[in-house]
């Protein structure tokens, strides 16, 4: 008898559940098709540890000569991952000066425990930056709207560990996520340009950023202008590679209203100016 | 009287009974199931996330090697606090602890034991768990930098004891093992975590409150030291060719455990001293 | 005759942890001697004292005042435990063990050579009847069981004197004539037993010499045979009749 009326209730609480979970569902504008399973296990929370994870990737490329939330209150400690990977030529010297985050020693305990981890700063090299991206790959998988991880990990892929296509896979991903978005549009057109030397692809990749750009800034969202000024500079570069002249002189025009070292380019505009003014034999 | 005692001699206060009372507490981290259950999750855990492939490349391992390390250290800070949280007040709920102490052990014999078995159960867990992931990390490499693995495992060792000593001083002070274990838990993580950067906190503070921080900073043992995972992370020790060779100066290894080696015997004095005062009533 | 356990003018004071409270006085002005070869019962009412008193000889507690000595040495020494075996009432020995490691331990702590151990550990097992039964873990065991490994444990050194808190608590009385029995061989061994008991018609049986508590104070002590013909009565009575309980009829 009470295994029936065990069964019975066991089978009351299903046919509950069937109907007040869509009311519950609705109560809490949750619907089955937003986030997946991560934001729906996490909540908000996976945007934290997505910038954790970001900032992980960073503490790789040092080797473990990272600051920690203590030290990174002081100033100086910005995360140097996304510009180290756009702006190899930076002064290295400059750089360490800049990240030296642990100052002098405060007292012997300190001074002692600096010998318990990484004190010297550098950089990952030679292929061994791959052991960045499962971290870039996890702060994207837990934010989505994390453009710099698709593009940190694009850049080491493309440039470093010769994985064009995992890169370009990548970035498309994050373009799914973020269509607006003219940062990966910029780094994808740069894998065309740069590792398949399809520059005719590239440069309509990098004409879609341009237009990106210009239309959240047309919004008022304010994007980056050193970002502008990059796409800007890809699409000279692609319409030098196509050889298309005329066009090349314009987008340098163009280039030279945003750039900020002017006399370098005003020389070559010059140069390809007098090249299209000599008569075509 | 009986003269059957002819075997017994005259008491020593040496290590024999703390070697025995020892001899207990490994026999029952190796027959108790939670050493187990933590290496196979280890292992588990492990081989799950090296499993997962990313941008198809098989190379990456130093993720692998974080995680591994972070969960050999939680295990080993499970396995240190739990067991020596319950060491005193099981000896007392079951009352084995009367027709020990009614025999020649002194009481500072007793905590000395418990300390020594508590400590070298951990070792013997670290050993398991170290030895996977040398393999796991040898699989993946081609290399073993055993210097920098051994003074890893001995530094990580050290703080070990370092814990079960405040773990053991915690169960003669606070009546619950349960209470003990968490406060640990906390205080243990907690010197971890920021242990290091109270003295940065200190200088951010003015007036008498720094000073109370600073006082802190100095008397807290700096566990926190005894934490090299980044060395062996990011193979500071020269695993492979393009790497820093980089081990631990053996001077400050030497530093690193005599002050754990202090800190310890003054946390066991301590705990000595308590449970001395301590009424035994059946 | 030798004193095996020699009380003078023992004192126990609790000081009560709450504020306010005035302290316990758990034992008051006991003198006492044990001698050699005997088998003393020591018998009193819950809360009499007994169990303090036991403290007090296995260093357990420190007495307020007066001294106690066993074998002479001042029992505070941890050396004065040497010769002792102390069988604790209603212990849970280590699950995870079976009875010959137990044993084994506890020998170790002695420093009996390895050979002579396993010798004792085979003796003290027949001894108690668990010979069969000591390669199964202790947690394993029944009550009874249990109480014989403790008693076991208790042995485990040939002590000369063995303190036994009411060894036959909780037993059935199969349990309980095993442990009579082996009180009765080990006082033919020439063993000096002390032990508290509940169990009158027990102690009325094997004792020699018996002490009465009461309130803290030892309010009779003598041979159990003098006893029972000063009051003309069983031990039973004669207990009831110091502890002042008058029946109601």
């Amino acid at each position: 008898m009470i295994k029936w009326v065990v069964i019975f209730l066991f089978v009351c609480c299903m046919a509950l559940a069937t109907v007040l979970d869509p009311e519950f569902r609705r109560l809490h504008n949750r619907d089955n098709s937003s986030g997946g399973a991560l934001a729906a296990l996490m909540g908000d929370s996976r945007l934290l540890f997505a910038h954790e994870f970001f900032a992980m990737a960073d503490a790789y490329f040092h080797s473990g000569f990272y600051p920690t939330i203590f030290d990174r209150q002081k100033p100086g400690t910005e995360s140097d991952l996304k510009e180290e990977s756009h702006d190899k030529s930076e002064d290295a010297k400059d750089h360490e000066e800049e990240t030296s985050f642990l100052g002098a020693p405060k007292d012997w305990i300190d001074r002692f425990g600096r010998h318990f981890y990484p004190t010297v700063h550098t950089h990952l090299h030679g292929g061994d930056e791959r052991e960045m991206l499962p971290w870039l790959q996890l702060s994207a998988d837990l934010d989505p709207q994390a453009i710099d991880a698709y593009v940190t990990a694009s850049y080491w892929l493309r440039t470093s560990l010769n994985k064009p296509g995992e890169a370009e896979h990548f970035l498309r991903q994050g373009q799914l996520a973020n269509p607006d978005s003219f940062e990966i549009q910029l780094e994808l057109g740069r894998i065309y340009l740069n590792n398949y030397s399809n520059a005719f692809v590239a440069r309509n990749i990098l004409l879609q950023a341009r237009q990106k750009w210009r239309k959240q800034d047309a919004a008022g969202a304010k994007p980056d202008p050193h970002t502008y000024e990059a796409i800007l500079g890809e699409i000279v570069r692609a319409d030098r590679a196509l050889g298309n002249l005329k066009q090349q002189l314009a987008d340098m025009e163009e280039l030279l209203k945003v750039a900020h070292i002017k006399e370098n380019l005003q020389r070559q505009i010059a140069e390809l100016k007098a090249k299209l003014a000599e008569p075509t034999p | 009287m009986s003269s059957s005692t002819s075997w017994v001699t005259s008491r020593n206060p040496d290590a024999n009974n703390i070697f025995a009372i020892a001899g207990v507490v490994v026999k029952e981290m190796y027959r108790r199931k939670d050493f187990y259950v933590l290496l196979v999750l280890i292992v588990l855990i492990t081989l799950m996330l090296g499993s997962v492939s990313f941008f198809d490349d098989d190379r990456i391992v130093r993720y692998l090697k974080d995680a591994c390390l972070l969960l050999i250290w939680l295990s080993s800070l499970v396995i240190a606090i739990t067991t020596a949280a319950r060491q005193i007040p099981a000896e007392r709920e079951s009352r084995t602890i009367y027709p020990l102490l009614a025999k020649p052990v002194g009481r500072g014999e007793f905590v000395a034991g418990k300390f020594l078995g508590c400590w070298v159960a951990c070792g013997i867990a670290l050993v398991g768990f170290y030895f996977f992931f040398g393999i796991m990390s040898a699989s993946r490499e081609h290399t073993l930098p055993f210097l920098v693995y051994f003074q890893a495992i001995w530094l990580h060792w050290m703080c070990l004891g370092i814990v079960v000593a405040l773990v053991l001083l915690g169960s003669v002070v606070f009546a619950a093992p349960s209470s003990n274990a968490t406060i640990c838990f906390i205080v243990v993580l907690g010197i971890m975590f920021a242990g290091g950067h109270l003295n940065t906190l200190a200088l951010q503070m003015r007036g008498f409150r720094g000073e109370v921080v600073y006082a802190l900073y100095y008397a807290i043992p700096h566990l926190e030291w005894y934490d090299v995972r980044d060395f062996i992370i990011h193979n500071w020790g020269g695993s492979g060719l393009r790497l820093v060779t980089h081990n631990i100066d053996w001077l400050v290894w030497v530093g690193a455990s005599i002050y754990a080696a202090l800190y310890t015997g003054m946390l066991l004095g301590c705990t000595w001293l308590v449970f001395q005062r301590r009424t035994m009533t059946l | 005759m030798n004193n095996v356990v020699e009380i003078h003018d023992l004192r126990v004071e609790y000081r009560s942890r709450e504020f306010g409270q005035r302290s316990k006085l758990a034992v008051d002005g006991l003198n006492l001697q044990v001698h050699s070869g005997e088998v003393f019962g020591f018998l009193g009412p819950n809360g009499a004292g007994k169990t303090t008193t036991m403290n007090v000889l296995l260093g357990f507690v420190n007495a307020t005042s007066g001294s106690a000595s066993i074998f002479g040495v001042d029992v505070r020494e941890p050396i004065a435990r040497q010769r002792i075996g102390y069988l604790p009432e209603l212990t849970y020995y280590y699950k995870f063990l079976n009875a010959q490691e137990l044993l084994r331990f506890y020998a170790r702590i002695f420093r009996i050579p390895r050979a002579e151990r396993d010798q004792r550990i085979d003796t003290v097992l027949k001894l108690v009847e668990l010979d069969g039964a000591r390669r199964r873990l202790i947690k394993t065991y029944s009550k009874g069981m249990q109480q014989r490994v403790g008693l076991a444990q208790a042995l485990i050194n040939n002590p000369d004197l063995l303190i036994l808190d009411e060894p036959t608590s909780g037993l059935d009385p199969v349990g309980r004539m095993k442990v009579r029995e082996i009180i009765q061989r080990l006082k033919e061994q020439g063993k000096t037993v002390f032990f508290s008991s509940h169990e009158l018609g027990e102690v009325e049986t094997v004792c020699d010499r018996v002490a009465i508590l009461h309130e803290g104070k030892l309010k009779v002590e003598g041979r159990v045979s003098d006893l029972l013909q000063q009051y003309q009565c069983n031990l039973e009575n004669v207990f009831l009749n110091i502890v002042g309980y008058k029946p109601q009829s």
